[in-house]
């Protein structure tokens, strides 16, 4: 158990700053995710917090201790790969056991014990006396875990685990580990470049972007009040329609001109912002109606089963809707468009920060 | 353009059988989704079609022509890999404009040019014409793949997985992106893939593969809400459908034969209050638009998506009442009310 603190961390390859002064804490217990495009800084974060790299400048606390420039092995703290990366010459009972071989004092029947443990946590305890050659993917997963978790680590790091695994066993997976991290309750730190990963699993996420911590908050969070433009664009499938216009805003308004009609947004709570901005809405807060200001024609649909994502190119842009898979369209046809008032966000385009309002006041910035 | 007609077509590698008697119809216009699983005999069934592969018993047409024993040339079809294969020493412009300057079709120049613009401008890559076929982000080297193929007018486009290499942003822009060409030209497509958001997307009709056959072919309205077997309702739908034994409801009425139910978000009926089947609330995922709900019903467990503004939370006690369940035999397959 362990509460991980990282605090203004800097890393730079040459020129090229990796992270740029990230500060967050991981609680006891914690699943947190971190979650960003290829390149945003993830994996480097994940690796000095592992001990893998070092900090060009910043601390990591692991219970309050210092570890910045402590080894890897000095930690506690085990590694997950994407590429499990399993002895091929041993049987599943060794793999698991490898780590435990290395630290002295341990009887064998000790070892046995708490691989048996291990295998029974992750349901694999019949598959201990098979070679690993002949495992199915999922399997090789689950015995990865166990080498990490046989050593009753602090913290567990997460380096894409599921990634090279196909969909839909990706999300059979996730509903695992979730299920897992329950049982061990260990702290978690979880590097993801999949959306769904993280809100599936994630108490805390941390968005990145270019180094960058955009937003930092629970799935929810994130997803209703996104903190920039990045956070509202990058979170969601499909994500969120943005729609960009000239205006100024003064504290108190309840309404923005959108093209040629004015739209309710919630309340705005600050001043002195005007120039370009953007509305964003969640294509679930977007009803066809024929009062609709907004109008365009239908381009496209997407049926879903249960829902369907209508898309209709209006003039500026082409917003989606995500509707009942029961509402009939044809493609050409002109719709009225509505948005729900009170799910609506507001940026200011230059800084791509969100623009304070009765929805956003309270959202974590980075 | 033209359709596509495979009679109990069958290809063994070795042992392996990977497509077993397959008989398939492609209309006119059509955009036809073959799903499936890794392994399933999805690509070899493409390969077949496109002459990369020969059949061992079985007949191909395309257009009305038997093209069974046809070389790939002389069949008039383009095929768009998963991996996006361009030249890299060419502009955008040349690799659009390569197929049409192969010496079996004279093409002036002018022609070429105008219709590599129209293709350019269909797929919004006008402006990338002069660029380096290397200097292009995935999403646009895959949408020049796909131009590629596009700028031949041919019977025939075969596609395998062609955004599965894409992230998840690109690929759901380029799903609306390629139905609405294809809807716009008329094209007739065969494609393949294990995504079911894709098949649900785009197909006119979906082909469900299982083990080298074709298990199923409907609209995908049909396969999603009138699956043959239990195999078939797993591949569409997320949350997936829940399969519970018959005996986890008795009081739903179902028809003699019956062992298994299945239950999608429309067939569950959630209360507080008594009644149904009682159950606990283990799990709440929260997805942004829309929240899975786990539920643990003694030894069973369903997953049902609510919206995320109703008012449960982990332990919330809830009744469950099947609505109109799918059922299914000792053998998995539906059993029609």
């Amino acid at each position: 158990m362990a509460e991980i603190r990282v605090q203004n961390l800097v890393k730079a390859f040459g020129d090229f700053l990796a992270v740029k002064d990230s500060s967050f804490t991981v609680a006891d217990g914690a699943f947190f995710c971190l979650l960003g495009p290829s390149g945003c800084g993830k994996t480097t974060t994940l690796r000095i917090i592992a001990g893998l790299e070092l900090p060009t400048s910043g601390h990591v606390y692991l219970d309050g201790e210092d570890v910045s420039f402590k080894r890897a092995s000095e930690r506690d703290i085990a590694m997950v790969f994407q590429l499990f990366a399993l002895y091929p010459h041993m049987n599943v009972r060794r793999n698991i056991a490898y780590p435990l071989t290395n630290i002295g004092g341990m009887s064998r029947a000790q070892i046995n014990a708490k691989v048996e443990e291990a295998a029974r946590i992750l349901r694999i305890g019949h598959l201990l006396d098979r070679p690993v050659g002949g495992l199915s993917g999922g399997d090789r997963q689950r015995v990865a875990l166990g080498r990490a978790i046989v050593r009753h680590p602090k913290a567990f790091m997460m380096d894409e685990p599921l990634g090279a695994l196909d969909s839909e066993f990706r999300h059979d997976m996730c509903e695992e580990l979730r299920a897992l991290h329950d049982r061990l309750k260990a702290t978690t730190v979880y590097v993801t470049h999949d959306q769904l990963e993280a809100m599936r699993m994630a108490d805390t996420i941390a968005v990145m972007n270019h180094g960058v911590i955009e937003q930092l908050g629970a799935p929810q969070q994130i997803y209703d009040r996104p903190a920039t433009l990045f956070v509202a664009d990058f979170i969601g499938q499909p994500s969120m329609n943005l729609l960009p216009f000239r205006g100024r805003l003064a504290r108190g308004d309840r309404s923005v001109t959108l093209g040629a009609g004015s739209q309710a947004v919630p309340e705005v709570r600050e001043d002195g912002v005007e120039g370009e901005l953007v509305l964003g809405v969640r294509p679930e807060h977007v009803r066809l109606s024929d009062e609709g200001a907004i109008r365009g024609e239908v381009y496209g649909t997407e049926y879903l089963g249960t829902t369907q994502i209508v898309a209709v190119q209006t003039e500026g842009a082409l917003v989606r809707a995500r509707l009942p898979a029961s509402r009939q369209t044809r493609l050409g046809e002109r719709v009225g468009l509505t948005f729900m008032p009170d799910r609506i966000s507001l940026f200011d385009k230059t800084s791509g920060r969100a623009i304070r309002t009765a929805l956003h006041e309270g959202a974590g910035h980075g | 353009m033209a359709e596509v007609a495979l009679r109990s077509v069958s290809k063994s590698f070795g042992k392996v059988r990977a497509v077993e008697d397959i008989s398939l119809e492609i209309g006119d216009g059509e955009f036809v989704v073959l799903l499936g699983p890794t392994g399933v005999g999805k690509t070899t069934t493409l390969r077949l079609v496109a002459g990369l592969e020969a059949p061992d018993r079985g007949s191909i047409e395309i257009d009305g022509r038997d093209v069974t024993k046809a070389p790939p040339a002389a069949r008039d079809v383009a095929f768009v890999f998963q991996q996006y294969s361009l030249y890299p020493h060419l502009s955008v412009y040349d690799n659009l404009a390569f197929p049409l300057r192969s010496p079996l079709r004279a093409m002036a120049e002018e022609q070429i040019r105008a219709r590599v613009h129209e293709i350019a401008r269909l797929l919004r890559i006008e402006d990338k014409l002069a660029n380096a076929a290397t200097r292009l982000s995935g999403g646009q080297m895959q949408r020049v793949a796909i131009g590629r193929a596009l700028v031949r007018k041919p019977a025939v486009f075969l596609m395998d997985e062609p955004l599965s290499s894409l992230d998840a942003k690109l690929r759901s822009e380029l799903r609306l992106e390629l139905k609405h060409i294809q809807q716009d030209l008329g094209a007739t497509i065969l494609y393949v893939t294990h995504d079911q958001i894709e098949a649900m997307t785009m197909a006119n009709r979906i082909g469900v593969m299982q083990a080298g056959r074709l298990v199923q072919i409907g609209t995908p309205r049909e396969i999603y809400e009138t699956p043959a077997s239990t195999y078939v309702a797993t591949r569409l739908g997320n949350p997936a459908i829940n399969l519970v034994p018959r005996s986890a409801f008795p009081d739903v009425a179902v028809p003699p034969g019956t062992v298994s139910l299945g239950a999608r978000t429309e067939n569950i009926r959630l209360t507080r209050a008594n009644g149904g089947v009682g159950g606990r609330i283990r799990w709440i995922e929260h997805l942004g638009d829309q929240n899975h709900l786990h539920i643990e019903m003694g030894a069973h467990s369903l997953v049902t998506l609510v919206d995320p503004e109703a008012p449960l939370d982990v332990g919330t006690e809830v009744a469950v009442e099947l609505v109109r369940p799918l059922c299914f035999d000792a053998d998995g397959n539906r059993i029609r009310a």
